[in-house]
């Protein structure tokens, strides 16, 4: 991704300051995650105002509880992950690395699980727009976390080798933050 | 990874492979966009060749193309629009001269993300081999308009593309994916990698407006993003997200659509700007006139440019309430870019303006735009516009807008920069023969459309004879006059090919490094530069329009001179 070839000095050498490159094509990029979230969230209001009957399936409950016990642990992972950043190049920094990926991975397997159960009770995308607006909402969220798992996984592997400098770094915070801040957004949005 | 950049420096001899295949350099990146788009221009024009041969003699068994069904009619429409703005406009306008023109323009050896850069063009030729493919599946190319409107997108059994459109909607998400990855790259290099010395002000226009409009884009398409995941679904696996009847809302498509849609238009006409502001101050030996106020303008524009989506929906169903509001937004916006036409206007006001291919073309689009922007103020006035509404007066004049910026402007770039890319000039006869042709067969093909539109032809209509009040002979006179203006315009570009193939090789050889006499970097770059781009990196002691300054004896001052 953006962070393995960030360098743009010339033979001269440009300017140096400002934000740094990785950092400043991340935000570009979160801005345009945050439209696209922001799509999805305003179609489950106006799916919601204009469909008359918005709810689950009769038999289905959703896991209220059980996703916001899951919701604290990805803000844990968020919070790892921040403090890996804090201590870069430090042994601590790495366990924290590693902590802020088994619980991104924790989250994924608890979600997995719920949807399994959920599609068991029949609640499907294609059941009623409650569930079609569930599942993509969750999903487009789930794949977000999935891409950004496989990403920190990668740079770990840098990161153990002392191969991920402090501007990659940032801009893997700033993702992470990203994807870790808009689900309670989504959750009481969707769950309540 | 500062290994990789000094390789990168060390010009060693590259395979063909390495160079043009699969390159790291921007300006090849730029060029594959450029010609790609090019190529994907020609078939658009094709299909517009096409459907209005049926539409002036309905029936016909068409030359090229053998007799035009109406689900094929719906077809070429709807790949016609699709193509026009998504692989012709866009990937020309913004990919194209972006890449190219960028890192020259703002003294860098290359984009910040290279690689990136390189993957942005593979996915976009990847969308573009997907889009070709859908018309060749059963039942053929996607048949519901290029807005996509549900229920018609969504269900097979009113578009009768099954394929196609699944296909096409997959494509066009594939193009957004890759231009998001090339505005990533243009707006982090035009902060990060400028020369030394280069201020935010002393960035050329073209440069600021092509990374504005990636701005844009950056910030609109995640919606149109959602909705194409949406209509995928809905087509696919059959949920209810746009069908009413299961409580889902199709006007909630045009809404994302639009949010896109409408600061697409302006994604596609900044660059235009961008690229008419250099051709018109080199050729009149002026200053840029009101070099802050252009800029300033450009942001206020893209900022209104989020607010106007819904005066594309004022007859969809939406609150009267609504409709004013945007009304309101939509006037306004006019008052920006009447501004920058004025101050264009301005620039050229007393310069030494010397006509060269380059120049007509950058006159044409202000003129043109011109007529363009006016007729857009009918259409944005709530009352009038449901009249106009899916009329051609409607078409008419988004054509008066998007001719002029993705084709007039366009060639404005080409002849300009030509001698840079290729390093031989393109012929000057064959240009002018070339730009008459385009100008007065342009103009032939939509002013008369103006006029049927306003008696009240609908847009959507494949054979005007099931019609008695729209079939008589005075509005059919109008349509084949449109007709045969298209045939004409066409027949002149293919001039412009042969000019361009044949310059490509054989044209007037550029022996110098800046031939129009201009100021920006990329002048002073060897013709056409090599990997690297500049044989020192260049600094920069002042702004890029510093023509005919008093007390010099040379009118023109190139950024990078330091006396």
């Amino acid at each position: 991704m953006a962070t393995t070839q960030a360098t743009v000095s010339g033979p001269l050498g440009h300017s140096k300051k400002g934000i740094p490159s990785p950092v400043l094509g991340i935000l570009i990029f979160v801005v345009g995650e945050l439209m696209f979230f922001s799509a999805l969230v305003s179609t489950r209001i106006v799916i919601k105002a204009s469909a008359g009957i918005f709810a689950p399936p009769q038999n289905v409950k959703l896991p209220v509880l059980t996703t916001g016990f899951n919701t604290i642990v990805l803000l844990l992972s968020g919070i790892f992950m921040a403090a890996a950043g804090f201590k870069h190049g430090s042994e601590r920094s790495k366990s924290l690395f590693a902590m802020a990926i088994a619980t991104g991975v924790f989250f994924l397997g608890v979600q997995g699980y719920e949807w399994f159960n959920l599609l068991h009770y029949g609640m499907t995308m294609t059941s009623s727009v409650f569930g079609a607006t569930f599942y993509l909402l969750i999903g487009c969220h789930a794949l977000h976390v999935i891409l950004a798992v496989l990403t920190m996984l990668w740079f770990y592997r840098l990161y153990s080798k002392d191969k991920f400098g402090p501007d990659g770094m940032l801009a893997l915070q700033i993702y992470w933050s990203f994807v870790v801040l808009i689900w309670p957004v989504l959750y009481s949005l969707v769950y309540f | 990874m500062a290994t990789n950049h000094a390789e990168h420096h060390d010009h060693h001899e590259m395979s063909f492979w390495e160079k043009y295949v699969f390159p790291l350099d921007h300006k090849i990146i730029g060029l594959q966009y450029l010609l790609t788009g090019i190529i994907m221009g020609f078939l658009g024009a094709y299909f517009s060749y096409v459907f209005r041969m049926q539409l002036a003699f309905p029936g016909i068994d068409v030359p090229l193309f053998g007799l035009v069904t109406s689900a094929q009619y719906n077809s070429l429409i709807t790949n016609h629009g699709t193509i026009m703005i998504f692989w012709f406009a866009m990937p020309i306008l913004v990919a194209g001269f972006g890449n190219y023109l960028i890192p020259l323009m703002i003294g860098a050896d290359d984009m910040v993300f290279p690689k990136i850069n390189r993957l942005s063009y593979q996915i976009f030729l990847l969308s573009v081999v997907v889009l070709l493919s859908s018309f060749f599946v059963h039942n053929g190319g996607f048949g519901g308009a290029w807005t996509a409107y549900p229920p018609l997108s969504a269900k097979a059994e009113y578009n009768l593309t099954p394929w196609g459109s699944i296909l096409w909607l997959i494509a066009v998400v594939l193009e957004f994916v890759a231009f998001l990855l090339g505005g990533i790259n243009f707006i982090t290099t035009l902060m990060n990698s400028r020369a030394k010395g280069m201020k935010m002000m002393d960035i050329p226009m073209v440069c600021w407006m092509i990374v504005l409009a990636s701005i844009l884009f950056m910030a609109s398409a995640g919606p149109l993003i959602a909705g194409a995941a949406m209509l995928l679904f809905d087509q696919t696996i059959g949920t209810g997200f746009f069908d009413p009847a299961r409580g889902g809302d199709p006007i909630l498509w045009q809404h994302l659509f639009w949010f896109f849609g409408h600061p697409e238009v302006y994604v596609v006409f900044l660059p235009a700007m961008g690229i008419v502001a250099e051709v018109i101050t080199t050729f009149s030996r002026k200053k840029l006139f009101a070099y802050k106020v252009v800029l300033f303008t450009t942001f206020a524009t893209g900022i209104l440019s989020f607010f106007v989506w819904a005066h594309h929906q004022f007859i969809a169903g939406i609150d009267p309430r609504l409709a004013n509001i945007f009304t309101v937004t939509t006037l306004l916006i006019s008052i920006p870019i009447a501004e920058m036409l004025f101050v264009y206007i301005a620039t050229l006001w007393g310069g030494a303006i010397e006509l060269t291919t380059a120049m007509l073309f950058a006159l044409g689009f202000l003129a043109t735009f011109l007529i363009g922007g006016v007729t857009g103020v009918f259409l944005g006035a709530s009352g009038a516009d449901i009249y106009f509404h899916d009329t051609y007066f409607v078409l008419a004049h988004f054509h008066y807008t998007f001719v002029p910026i993705a084709v007039i402007a366009v060639f404005a770039g080409l002849y300009y920069w030509f001698p840079k890319m290729f390093g031989r000039f393109m012929d000057e006869t064959l240009g002018k023969i070339h730009f008459w042709g385009t100008m007065v067969g342009f103009n032939g093909i939509f002013m008369p459309l103006f006029f049927t539109g306003a008696a009240g032809d609908h847009r959507r209509i494949f054979d005007f004879s099931n019609f008695p009040e729209l079939a008589v002979s005075s509005l059919q006179n109008l349509r084949i006059a449109a007709t045969v203006s298209v045939i004409i315009t066409a027949v002149f570009q293919f001039v412009f090919l042969f000019n361009f193939i044949y310059s490509m090789f054989r044209g007037r050889k550029c022996t110098v490094n800046n031939p129009w006499k201009a100021n920006t970097l990329e002048w002073f770059a060897t013709c056409p530069p090599p990997h690297g781009n500049f044989p020192v990196m260049p600094e920069v002691y002042r702004g890029p329009y510093e023509f005919s300054v008093p007390g010099r004896e040379l009118d023109y001052w190139p950024q990078n001179e330091k006396v």
